[in-house]
């Protein structure tokens, strides 16, 4: 509980700060950013780190279930490599060069690189996730007479759900503030906000973009964290002290 | 236990020798470039003519705006060409809008009490144009900035523009620009970044209008179409070098070369000419190589 005060504090901060220097009547030749632009920008920047998770989620999660089978484990080293070099490459680099490799710039390529950065938190932490689960379980879950996909739905990913949720989030949290970049690739954004008062020396339209990226990350972060608790069955909850 | 103490020692020595390493270094002079092509050139050509008279130089390439003004003042950049109005309206912040030369005095006086100090390059001008592609140009029937404003007041979310964050800025451009035209964008549409990727994005059709340079060398290249400023909204100003004082002190035949320099300068036509090499994949050094070689001011025998 304690918790989510702290978090709603931090919040009301971010977007009060926002708000205000919305609002602010600065000098006449330095305007902050509009509420219509302010509206845009986030919707800009929600939709590229949205479909970057979507498809991160959909392509990482069956790949780290992918290489804790025994037929595929050999490759795991394989796979965690070539998706540890996303991480790897520095952020604004990864950017960059998937609008040079693509030829084109803009909201494309911008969540294909948001993909590629943020695949290695739930690749490696489904990976290691199913791994730590005591093999006793799962042997015993095969004397009980449960088939392979049952052992996959009701064993494997209820118990590592936790570890697999938290790559989820950390993934999110770190491609909201990746995006930001994606303004060097004309893909708008916050970072469009936040360059131009970097270019320009005016650091409160700093403000008024890092701010708001901020927010969305523990907004998005929340969401997760609530999905989270919603999915895990009441028996597997911890009861955690206020 | 002993051995492994040892074994620290030319570790240390080698990170010590590492850091002192910069203060060993021989007197130069680093010249600041702008993260353009043109500026890129003209660095180049300082430089190189620098190197030539048997200076040192070393370069620090990719600075934006205001960046150069932090690395003039803290003495990390000893010689770079400016924009005068930049420095005007965004250094210094000044919001009047004063005539080429007027403006140029002005700053002159206010970055000499700084220990800057500024030559004059009166044939090389810089001049913002917004540009479209032919086709669309011909679609919409516009051909000028009169016709551009109609089109925006009719339908505002229909034009998606692309500008710097300077010319968005600067209350000589864009502002001025909305004052005399008497219209805005719609500001959703505008996105702030430079036009190097401007040109991309009108080349794929993502956007309509793009305000770029006079002298960048797409224009040229991809056939677009330069809107007529039939009201005389954008201004042009001269550009400038700017060496720090010291350094003029220190090195006292460099005023007669910068003077020397000065009167070569590429003229605004001739350094769209310049651009476009680069543009099209000859390195800016080989470029100002060959100027300052047709210029006569580096023998062709030394090559």
């Amino acid at each position: 509980m304690r918790r989510r005060i702290t978090l709603f504090i931090l919040l009301g901060i971010l977007i009060g700060i926002t708000v205000w220097i919305t609002n602010l009547e600065m000098l006449k030749f330095r305007p902050p950013a509009t509420y219509g632009e302010l509206f845009v920008r986030i919707s800009e920047h929600f939709k590229m780190v949205g479909f970057a998770e979507l498809i991160a989620i959909g392509v990482g999660v069956p790949l780290g279930i992918l290489i804790t089978r025994p037929k595929f484990r050999k490759i795991s080293p394989l796979v965690m490599g070539v998706v540890n070099i996303g991480q790897t490459v520095p952020s604004m680099a990864v950017v960059a060069i998937m609008a040079v490799i693509m030829g084109e710039f803009g909201f494309i390529p911008a969540v294909i690189a948001l993909f590629i950065y943020g695949l290695l938190p739930i690749v490696r932490n489904t990976y290691a996730g199913i791994n730590s689960i005591d093999p006793s379980i799962i042997e015993s879950a095969r004397g009980m007479g449960m088939s392979k996909r049952q052992i996959i739905w009701k064993i494997e990913l209820s118990l590592a759900r936790p570890v697999i949720m938290a790559g989820i989030r950390t993934s999110t949290v770190i491609n909201v503030g990746t995006a930001a970049l994606a303004a060097l690739i004309a893909a708008g954004g916050l970072g469009m906000i936040i360059l131009a008062g970097l270019l320009n020396n005016i650091p409160l339209l700093l403000l008024q973009g890092a701010a708001p990226t901020a927010a969305l990350a523990i907004i998005l972060d929340a969401i997760l964290g609530s999905i989270e608790e919603w999915m895990t069955p009441r028996g597997l909850k911890i009861k955690r002290g206020t | 236990m002993r051995k492994r103490n040892l074994k620290f020692i030319p570790t240390i020595f080698l990170f010590s020798f590492l850091i002192a390493f910069p203060s060993f270094a021989q007197p130069h002079i680093t010249v600041g470039i702008q993260d353009s092509i043109q500026q890129e050139i003209l660095g180049q050509i300082v430089g190189t003519y620098l190197e030539e008279k048997g200076f040192k130089v070393k370069y620090k390439m990719s600075l934006s705006n205001s960046s150069l003004y932090s690395a003039l003042t803290k003495k990390e950049v000893d010689l770079a060409w400016q924009d005068p109005a930049s420095v005007w309206f965004l250094k210094f912040l000044r919001t009047d809008i004063l005539s080429s030369k007027k403006l140029y005095k002005e700053v002159k006086e206010l970055e000499e009490n700084k220990g800057l100090l500024w030559f004059k390059i009166a044939n090389l001008e810089n001049q913002y144009v917004p540009v479209m592609q032919r086709k669309k140009s011909e679609k919409l029937e516009i051909t000028t900035i009169s016709e551009l404003a109609d089109c925006v007041r009719k339908d505002e979310k229909k034009i998606r523009v692309v500008m710097s964050s300077e010319f968005f800025f600067r209350p000589d451009c864009y502002f001025d620009l909305k004052q005399i035209y008497g219209f805005s964008f719609y500001r959703p549409n505008v996105r702030l970044i430079s036009s190097t990727i401007g040109f991309g994005l009108l080349s794929g059709d993502q956007v309509d209008v793009v305000f770029a340079f006079s002298t960048d060398p797409p224009i040229e290249k991809l056939n677009l179409i330069k809107l007529k400023d039939d009201k005389k909204a954008l201004k042009s100003y001269c550009m400038g070098i700017v060496i720090r004082e010291e350094i003029m002190d220190r090195f006292s035949d460099l005023s007669s070369l910068v003077e020397k320099l000065i009167r070569i300068s590429p003229a605004t036509s001739e350094i769209a000419r310049l651009n476009l090499k680069v543009y099209n994949g000859v390195s800016s050094k080989e470029v100002a190589r060959e100027y300052l070689r047709e210029k006569g001011l580096i023998d062709i025998k030394r090559e």
